[in-house]
């Protein structure tokens, strides 16, 4: 019923078995030198590294790096949910000044932009980022600054090194009055009542 | 999953496809079937295996029926019934299967043995493992539950489509080879060959199963 599968002469032992194993052995072969450095990595013979082949396989490799100790935190975690807010803050020409400041406790983060909404030339503003502690009435507060700089925009991100006050003054050199708008997002609180009534 | 450059599955945008559609898809999944069978070389080297040495085409209308059934009726069970079988396994399997029906074409069980499997049994039997590693790999895609048992259908008749367009042009190469006087000459070189492509392919998924663990 089987002899459906005629063949050219009827092999002789040998010849199957040397068939067989000729291809098992083939198959093998090229499973260890090309198909295991490839598609798992693993490369006995280190006929992968020597061909080049292994680099397909490098694409994807993940080495994982453990979280340094101490330092530099990569990652802070809060018991609140963020806030953002965006703030206009109105100067008057000629040197009118401000200080906005935010609420925040040590570890706190932010990410802000600030820009002069309309001005013509940007060396006719000044800044000063810093922070100070609550001052307390008889006795010596302590003030951190983190950038002085001439320019009518500033983009940054922030950690506050200890709790209190943390903000910017901001001055305006020019003839007119101007608006700075800021945006701010992060672990804060807003002091209220800090921009004068217009 | 066994990386795309050697599974026989479903792969990239067709697979965000089945994860996502919804409810019943017939065309989607007809192109499917019909696709997995025209693009699987496994699939493909076991029908060239079968129909190597079959000269009518009445026995080739009986082998390839035999293998759609048994294709067919655990492609169904497995998605199903949510039997799940590992799928390096099954296509190890799959790979066995190729390296049985070149053996056989060799001439080699008649040899080695005294005796030849019944093929139609053997054909019928892998048709069974070819079935499980689809409904494994459909499965492993978490297909939506709505309209499933219309999308299994439909894919399965896609499946034979993509067979019947396979198998036609391998019938016709096949037809126009053995009509060439070098054909017999060949034939035990080219059935070698097939038997190699087996034995990688059955090692290959071996190497995933035991490499992989867990995937």
């Amino acid at each position: 019923m089987n002899n459906e599968t005629p063949t050219a002469q009827p092999p002789s032992k040998r010849s199957i078995a040397r068939m067989l194993t000729g291809s098992l052995t083939v198959a093998t072969l090229a499973l260890v030198l090309f198909v295991l450095p490839v598609e798992f990595r693993f490369d006995p013979t280190g006929f992968g590294r020597l061909t080049g082949l292994d680099q397909l396989a490098a694409a994807t490799e993940w080495t994982e790096l453990a979280m340094p100790q101490g330092g530099v935190d990569i990652a802070r975690f809060y018991d609140r949910p963020f806030r953002t807010d965006t703030i206009d803050i109105p100067l008057a020409a000629e040197d009118g000044d401000l200080e906005y400041k935010l609420q925040m406790r040590a570890g706190d983060a932010i990410v802000y932009s600030w820009r002069v909404l309309e001005i013509d030339n940007p060396e006719w503003f000044y800044s000063e980022f810093h922070g100070h502690t609550e001052p307390t009435p008889g006795e010596v507060g302590e003030v951190m600054f983190y950038r002085r700089e001439t320019g009518s925009t500033d983009n940054g991100s922030f950690v506050a090194p200890f709790e209190g006050i943390h903000g910017w003054y901001l001055q305006n050199q020019t003839e007119y009055p101007v608006v700075v708008r800021l945006e701010v997002a992060g672990f804060y609180e807003v002091i209220p009542d800090q921009i004068p009534p217009q | 999953m066994a990386p795309d450059a050697f599974a026989h599955g479903i792969a990239g945008k067709d697979a965000d496809f089945v994860a996502n559609a919804e409810g019943a898809h017939i065309f989607p999944y007809l192109y499917l079937g019909a696709k997995h069978m025209v693009t699987g070389y496994d699939h493909l080297l076991f029908l060239l295996g079968v129909i190597f040495f079959l000269y009518r085409l009445s026995h080739v209308a009986l082998y390839v029926t035999l293998f759609s059934i048994g294709h067919s009726l655990t492609l169904l069970l497995g998605v199903i019934g949510e039997i799940h079988v590992d799928s390096y396994l099954v296509d190890a399997i799959i790979g066995l299967s190729v390296v049985y029906k070149a053996f056989d074409n060799l001439g080699g069980f008649k040899t080695a043995f005294g005796f030849e499997p019944n093929t139609k049994v053997a054909v019928l039997g892998f048709g069974l493992a070819h079935g499980f590693g689809l409904a494994t790999k459909v499965q492993a895609l978490e297909p939506s539950q709505n309209g499933l048992m219309t999308n299994i259908v439909s894919f399965n008749v896609g499946v034979e489509i993509g067979q019947l367009l396979a198998l036609s042009v391998i019938l016709a190469f096949m037809l126009w080879w053995r009509s060439t006087s070098g054909f017999i000459r060949y034939a035990v070189a080219t059935n070698v060959a097939i038997l190699i492509a087996g034995f990688l392919l059955t090692e290959y998924q071996l190497a995933g199963y035991f490499l992989q663990p867990g995937v």
